[in-house]
């Protein structure tokens, strides 16, 4: 595995992770205490943070090549994905928000930055995924 | 990214200039090896550049390395 691999199968490692911590967490929360408690939870969500760690645990390799123009291709087809994917969710959560309040309606001002959030997460999830995808799942193409 | 229409030589070429190992091609032509493997399967087209310092290396002309059908 490549750097790039590693790195997008961490990001996929992290985001299940502690997806799967916060909705466990809330969930359990919701289910003793109530909704209101549950929300105090939701900032265990800071925890997708870790995800920036990837850059310095995989580190570039000093001399020797370790990137290179199909590396660039990779990463640049995964991210056009990426975006794609986002942009037609981000449109259709405005659409479905816009649809189901109608007019008078408002949104809760903490709604925004989860929705930010959940943007952030399908562009690293789709991207990471992509990336796996391409180089052939680590198979005999993605052997180091 | 995959080419069906282009072939290459690249495999047979090695093994005529000394058993050039992947690792030693890559290196020469400064992609890394995952690289190399994707372009000898056919999965990966190179680019114009890449395509020629690969021939150079071999002291070929391109299309020696490379051949591309009508399809």
């Amino acid at each position: 595995m490549n750097r790039l691999q590693k790195m997008a199968l961490y990001n996929l490692i992290v985001i299940a992770i502690v997806l799967l911590i916060v909705v466990l967490v809330v969930g359990l929360i919701y289910h003793y205490q109530g909704l209101q408690e549950a929300r105090e939870a939701i900032p265990l969500a800071g925890l997708f943070g870790l995800l920036g760690l990837s850059g310095v645990l995989f580190r570039k390799k000093r001399g020797g090549t370790d990137f290179d123009e199909r590396d660039q291709l990779i990463l640049r087809k995964s991210t056009a994905v990426a975006y794609s994917v986002f942009w037609v969710a981000w449109i259709a959560a405005s659409m479905t928000i816009w649809a189901v309040l109608r007019r008078r309606g408002t949104v809760r001002v903490d709604i925004l930055p989860i929705m930010v959030l959940i943007g952030g997460l399908i562009v690293v999830t789709v991207q990471s995924v992509a990336i796996l995808a391409q180089y052939g799942w680590g198979g005999k193409c993605g052997k180091q | 990214m995959a080419s069906s229409e282009l072939s290459n030589n690249i495999r047979r070429l090695r093994f005529e200039n000394g058993e050039m190992t992947q690792q030693q091609l890559a290196d020469k032509v400064g992609v890394t090896r995952q690289t190399i493997i994707a372009i000898e399967a056919g999965k990966y087209a190179p680019s114009l550049p890449l395509a020629f310092r690969i021939a150079r290396t071999f002291n070929v002309p391109i299309e020696q390395v490379f051949q591309y059908e009508d399809r």
